[in-house]
């Protein structure tokens, strides 16, 4: 049931591409936007620091 | 009808904000859709009377193919607002559109050579359905490439905008390859408008599958949105309430 005879190998190695492709794709979007955030909030505590009053 | 929710979502923080929101809804509902269709496609769907176990491929292959179009479309249309609206944030989803599409769209071509060798004896045609979809590829990639190519961001707008209407062309003859020519690949297997040539039993995890990588496809397109907003609102103040 599980082999699917000589059209396993082709089968299997689609849906385990098909696996690593879709936490490739939701890897780099959620590292992407992670990244973006943090370079946010590093540069937006950077400008709030360099004000007279500390941004308050 | 009031639609000032809709022009709302036009600007950053809010589309910031609801992306945000929206992301972990669609994740984790396309991961439920998906086990349960996977689980379906191999374990329970009788298996074809030509193509054999061969067939459960086109579980997958089928939505990453016909998303790599839809998302192709979206790109498009998102740049070409973008173009003509002056739309900043329709330039942001068309760019978070560019790095799903090219996965997608290699996703296609390598199931397809997968599920080619054992039914045409070959990993690789050159016929019409798979030589356009090649060229989707090169679309997508050239798109990337050439906002790479720019430091300013609205510069690198307008330029693959151009790029992505053009593109667009190729939509329809991926789609149409099939009816068109002769061609090796199969024919149309879904149709809005007429009757389906699969069974009821085999179509159902299809289509639940096609929800599915849809739904993963609009996890993915928020956290890329919220990249692409980042990258365009440095200097915002509203940023400075994530802090908080």
């Amino acid at each position: 049931m599980l082999n699917f005879g000589k059209y396993g190998f082709y089968v299997w190695s689609t849906y385990l591409i098909t696996v690593f492709a879709l936490i490739f794709m939701a890897v780099s979007a959620r590292g992407a936007a992670n990244r973006e955030l943090k370079s946010a909030l590093r540069r937006n505590q950077a400008s709030q620091s360099k004000q007279p009053n500390g941004g308050n | 009808m009031n639609w000032v929710w809709f022009h709302k979502l036009a600007s950053p923080p809010s589309a910031y904000v609801f992306a945000t929101r929206l992301r972990p809804w669609l994740f984790w509902v396309s991961i439920v859709m998906m086990l349960w269709s996977g689980w379906q496609a191999l374990f329970v769907v009788p298996m074809d009377y030509q193509q054999k176990d061969a067939f459960r491929i086109a579980y997958v292959h089928v939505p990453a193919a016909s998303l790599s179009l839809m998302v192709y479309s979206m790109m498009a249309i998102a740049a070409a607002i973008g173009l003509i609206w002056r739309m900043k944030l329709a330039h942001a989803v068309a760019a978070a559109c560019a790095i799903p599409g090219t996965i997608l769209t290699v996703l296609a071509l390598v199931t397809g050579s997968l599920w080619g060798k054992p039914m045409w004896g070959a990993y690789w045609v050159w016929d019409a359905r798979l030589t356009s979809e090649l060229i989707l590829l090169f679309l997508y990639l050239g798109y990337m490439a050439l906002r790479a190519s720019f430091d300013d961001i609205s510069r690198a707008d307008r330029a693959s905008a151009i790029l992505a209407i053009v593109g667009i062309v190729n939509v329809p003859i991926v789609k149409f390859s099939v009816v068109w020519w002769n061609s090796l690949h199969q024919g149309q297997t879904l149709s809005i408008f007429s009757e389906s040539k699969m069974d009821a039993s085999m179509i159902t995890p299809l289509l639940v599958m096609m929800l599915a990588f849809l739904m993963f496809f609009g996890a993915a397109l928020c956290d890329g949105l919220r990249a692409e907003i980042l990258r365009r609102e440095r200097n915002a103040s509203w940023l400075s309430e994530l802090n908080q």
